[in-house]
């Protein structure tokens, strides 16, 4: 590739890198009725080029010096690119673990699995179980002699039923994903189809929610996306610097006990945003978004680091080689503080225990928005009736100042993230924490 | 190496359809700095059917072994007589979906973005991007089916807020599509500044009561996902819809599906079984008389097939070879009886929702942020702030009083505003 990356400095670039990325896929669906099986292989190069200060990217199934001509001639702007750049580093890692399991192993399992569900629960109309499984390879090269490896895979596990009781059409539904082998390997699925059923049974027979402003405590999987979608999103510093974050670095905004992070890998079986190297061949770093409730710093790409002077954090991904690398989260939490899980309940005269959300979008302004699949009404501490068909919504700033509590236990969840049309894997979770009070939407 | 593989597949006694995609594409964008991509893809979709068991593979590479592995997961599904390839019907070519134009985009693209960044005078642009594209799709099938169309796709999108001492806007965006250059840019400029002047003043008021007034960006936000889901025969069938066949919605509502208009940018001759495409009238004289159908689920449902297949994933502009054929609506034509001039008028205007994939797509039911909305007081819009709209599908489509008179293309739509009265929002 190396030839290539030459090429292009021959032809007046100052800096070059590129990308290779082969995906094997497969994935094999079953649903009341239906089972079926696909199985796919992409492969492609992305190239980029810096030539007077100007970026000039190409795409390509297959490379040849004609598509590096074409991304020197695509350079376009008002020559003010600048990016970081890194010493020469040669490297080749895996991510996660290995497994070797044939399809038709893993079909057998689903089989399992759509026998259960079968018994779950008397109003299941229908369901989709769907396992996906993805073996990369991605290579990348730059033109600062950086030569860099990386090889792994995914494991996922989605699992979705509607049920239906008189007039009532609920949804239910839970995900696993992995990088460290064969998703059912790695969770216990008695335990996922527990809460499916869980969450199917609470929305037949929940209340809707009575709109307005509540206390309520929010378990890892709804602290997790707060975290992620309210406030990781606006510390992505291309949105950060039009956003409300920007202005209040250094400053205070929530209790001494909250601390926010975004990590590049974790010692869980849930860190599905696990990135070494992100795809601009950068060493990922723990980013300190929130540190002892001030805003301490934002997520980068090379270029947003010499931009903010900040140190690269190794944020930039592509969610494939069509793609340029934009800033994305990857294992983004809140840390687990001192209290009780009893604690957070205690006061709650009539709030809102919301466990998993279905969820979450936020605007550069601070708006964010949930949707909940599973939630509890709260009466003097006491965990009461399940609500459905419930959101809550906020201002990040505002909600931050109001965490009263934050838990010792905590746990992380798994998810797809999409922005600017790419969709990327990662994790966010956190800990129990209470909220004096949100905006409860319900009908 | 297409026509070779299905030879094959002939000779073998299956039956076996070759879906291809070749685009170019060319984007650029401006957030901080520019950006501009090149693209070049050819990618294909193999669907295999061997004793009524269905079979997928795609790749970029079409070779012999593909057909060999498409077959062997056929032999591990579940045998099912719905899983059948159609069989070839006449169809006509609609002229106008290309646009020689967009071949060699380069220059025009870099003119519209410079005329969108002018925007920066008036408010904080935060991105704005041209992409276009031109593509082929071909379907190749063992049962006959040998069509092609080359498409062309321009999409404009820019977003901005308005920023001033402490106040931020919520980010206010607007796109368009067609299938050339012909986009009113200067329309698109004065929405988004308009828009955003709205939020230099921004309140919090008691938002219970009023009615709702949808633009039509808000109805291709909201309505048109949540409608494309309700009205799929596969959902009818897997009883993951609150619409029933010949049920009654709203007298003087009106929605039809219309692959065949060339200007509208959903628009093609085929859907993406190859079957050629028609109008179909989703809701008419008020009632639901059409769920939106493919070859498969036409089979299951005993219902008409719509030939309304489609691997376009969601949010996408052009079809992807690596997924099997869904049903999705092409451009949805809403009309409503019942029109008034100052529609606005007391109500307040929804222009941008967030949070709509998390709405419950089998019961229709969403609680959504409106993120971008004003209250229409004596002639003046007041920017509002943190207001919840919570519903379902059929109410909405119950409670819509009136439309406004112009009705105007936004993403798959084409409908007035439109005036929702009985929503929940706080």
């Amino acid at each position: 590739m190396f030839e290539y990356l030459k090429r292009a400095e021959i032809l007046g670039a100052t800096f070059a890198d590129i990308r290779y990325e082969k995906i094997e896929s497969r994935s094999i669906t079953i649903t009341e009725e239906r089972k079926y099986l696909n199985q796919g292989e992409e492969e492609g190069y992305f190239i980029r080029i810096i030539q007077n200060r100007n970026f000039g990217f190409k795409s390509t199934n297959k490379i040849s010096n004609i598509d590096i001509e074409d991304a020197i001639n695509s350079a376009y702007g008002d020559e003010k690119v600048n990016i970081v750049f890194l010493p020469s580093k040669h490297d080749r890692i895996t991510i996660g673990k290995r497994f070797q399991k044939s399809i038709e192993e893993e079909a057998k399992d689903l089989e399992k699995i759509k026998e259960y569900i079968g018994n779950l629960h008397e109003s299941i109309r229908s369901f989709t179980i769907k396992y996906y499984e993805e073996k990369f390879h991605k290579e990348y090269y730059s033109t600062e002699d950086r030569e860099l490896v990386s090889e792994g895979n995914i494991s996922r596990l989605t699992i979705t039923v509607v049920g239906r009781e008189s007039n009532i059409i609920a949804e239910a539904f839970d995900a696993v994903s992995t990088h460290l082998g064969y998703v059912l390997d790695i969770f216990d699925i008695n335990e996922i189809l527990e809460r499916v059923r869980k969450r199917l049974t609470n929305q037949l027979k929940g209340r809707t929610a009575k709109a307005g402003q509540y206390q309520v405590v929010l378990a890892p999987e709804v602290v997790g996306v707060f975290t992620h979608e309210a406030l990781g999103h606006l510390a992505e510093a291309d949105g950060a610097l039009d956003g409300i974050l920007y202005k209040l670095k250094g400053k205070k905004i929530a209790p001494d006990f909250v601390n926010i992070s975004d990590l590049p890998t974790l010692n869980h079986n849930k860190a599905f945003g696990t990135l070494i190297y992100d795809d601009e061949g950068v060493e990922g770093r723990e980013v300190k978004i929130i540190e002892n409730g001030i805003v301490r710093e934002f997520m980068t790409d090379r270029y947003y680091s010499a931009y903010l002077g900040q140190p690269p954090t190794g944020n930039a991904r592509a969610q494939s080689f069509r793609d340029p690398p934009l800033i994305r989260m990857r294992n983004t939490y809140m840390k687990p503080g001192d209290a009780e899980l009893e604690e957070l309940f205690e006061s709650i005269k009539e709030g809102y225990y919301m466990v998993s959300p279905i969820g979450g979008e936020t605007s550069p302004d601070g708006t964010f928005q949930f949707s909940i699949q599973e939630g509890y009404r709260i009466e003097n501490g006491e965990i009461k009736e399940p609500i459905r068909n419930v959101g809550i919504s906020g201002y990040t700033i505002e909600t931050l100042g109001k965490i009263e509590l934050v838990s010792k236990k905590f746990d992380l969840d798994t998810s797809y993230c999409g922005k600017y049309g790419q969709v990327v894997p990662v994790s966010d979770g956190g800990p129990y924490i209470r909220l004096s009070s949100i905006k409860v939407g319900g009908i | 190496m297409s026509e070779r593989l299905i030879s094959r597949a002939k000779n073998l006694g299956i039956s076996a359809e070759i879906y291809t995609i070749r685009l170019k594409e060319y984007q650029i964008a401006k957030e901080r700095t520019y950006k501009t991509i090149k693209g070049e893809e050819v990618g294909y979709g193999i669907r295999v059917i061997y004793d009524n068991r269905l079979g997928f593979i795609y790749s970029n590479n079409l070779n012999d072994t593909i057909l060999d592995n498409a077959i062997k997961l056929a032999k591990l599904s579940d045998k099912d007589n719905a899983n059948t390839l159609p069989s070839p019907k006449p169809l006509q070519k609609i002229t106008g979906l290309y646009d020689n134009e967009v071949e060699d985009s380069e220059e025009k693209s870099k003119e519209l973005i410079k005329e969108i960044i002018e925007l920066e005078e008036k408010i904080n642009l935060t991105f704005a991007e041209v992409v276009t594209g031109v593509y082929e799709v071909s379907i190749l099938s063992t049962e006959g089916i040998d069509v092609s169309e080359k498409r062309s796709i321009v999409s404009i999108f820019a977003s901005g807020i308005f920023k001033e001492n402490n106040i931020v806007s919520p980010e206010i965006y607007e796109y368009r599509f067609s299938h050339g250059f012909h986009i009113d840019i200067n329309e698109l400029k004065e929405e988004l500044s308009e828009k955003a002047s709205v939020f230099s003043k921004r309140e919090k008021i008691d938002v219970k009561g009023y009615d709702i007034t949808l633009t039509q960006k808000a109805i291709n936000n909201l309505l048109s996902p949540l409608l494309s889901a309700a009205v799929s025969a596969e959902n009818l069938y897997r009883k993951s819809t609150p619409f029933n066949l010949n049920e009654h919605i709203n007298e003087n509502l009106e929605i039809i599906d219309d692959p065949l208009e060339p200007k509208l940018p959903f628009s093609r001759s085929f859907d993406d079984e190859g079957m050629p495409s028609k109008q179909n009238r989703i809701i008419y004289n008020g009632e639901i008389k059409t769920f939106l159908n493919n070859t498969y689920w036409s089979i299951k449902t005993s219902l008409e097939n719509t030939n309304s297949a489609s691997r376009t994933l969601y949010g996408n502009l052009i079809p992807s070879y690596s997924v099997l054929p869904r049903i999705s609506p092409s451009n949805l034509i809403i009309k409503y009886k019942r029109t008034e001039s100052n529609i606005e008028d007391g109500t307040i205007t929804v222009d941008q929702v967030q949070g709509v994939h998390t709405a419950n797509y089998s019961s229709g039911e969403f609680s959504v942020v409106a993120s971008v909305g004003w209250l229409n007081k004596s002639g003046e819009r007041i920017g509002l702030r943190e207001i919840v709209i919570s519903g379902d599908i059929k109410n909405l489509l119950k409670n819509i009083v009136a439309s406004s008179k112009e009705a105007k293309l936004y993403g798959n739509i084409v409908s007035g505003k439109l005036r929702v009265t009985g929503l929940s929002i706080i």
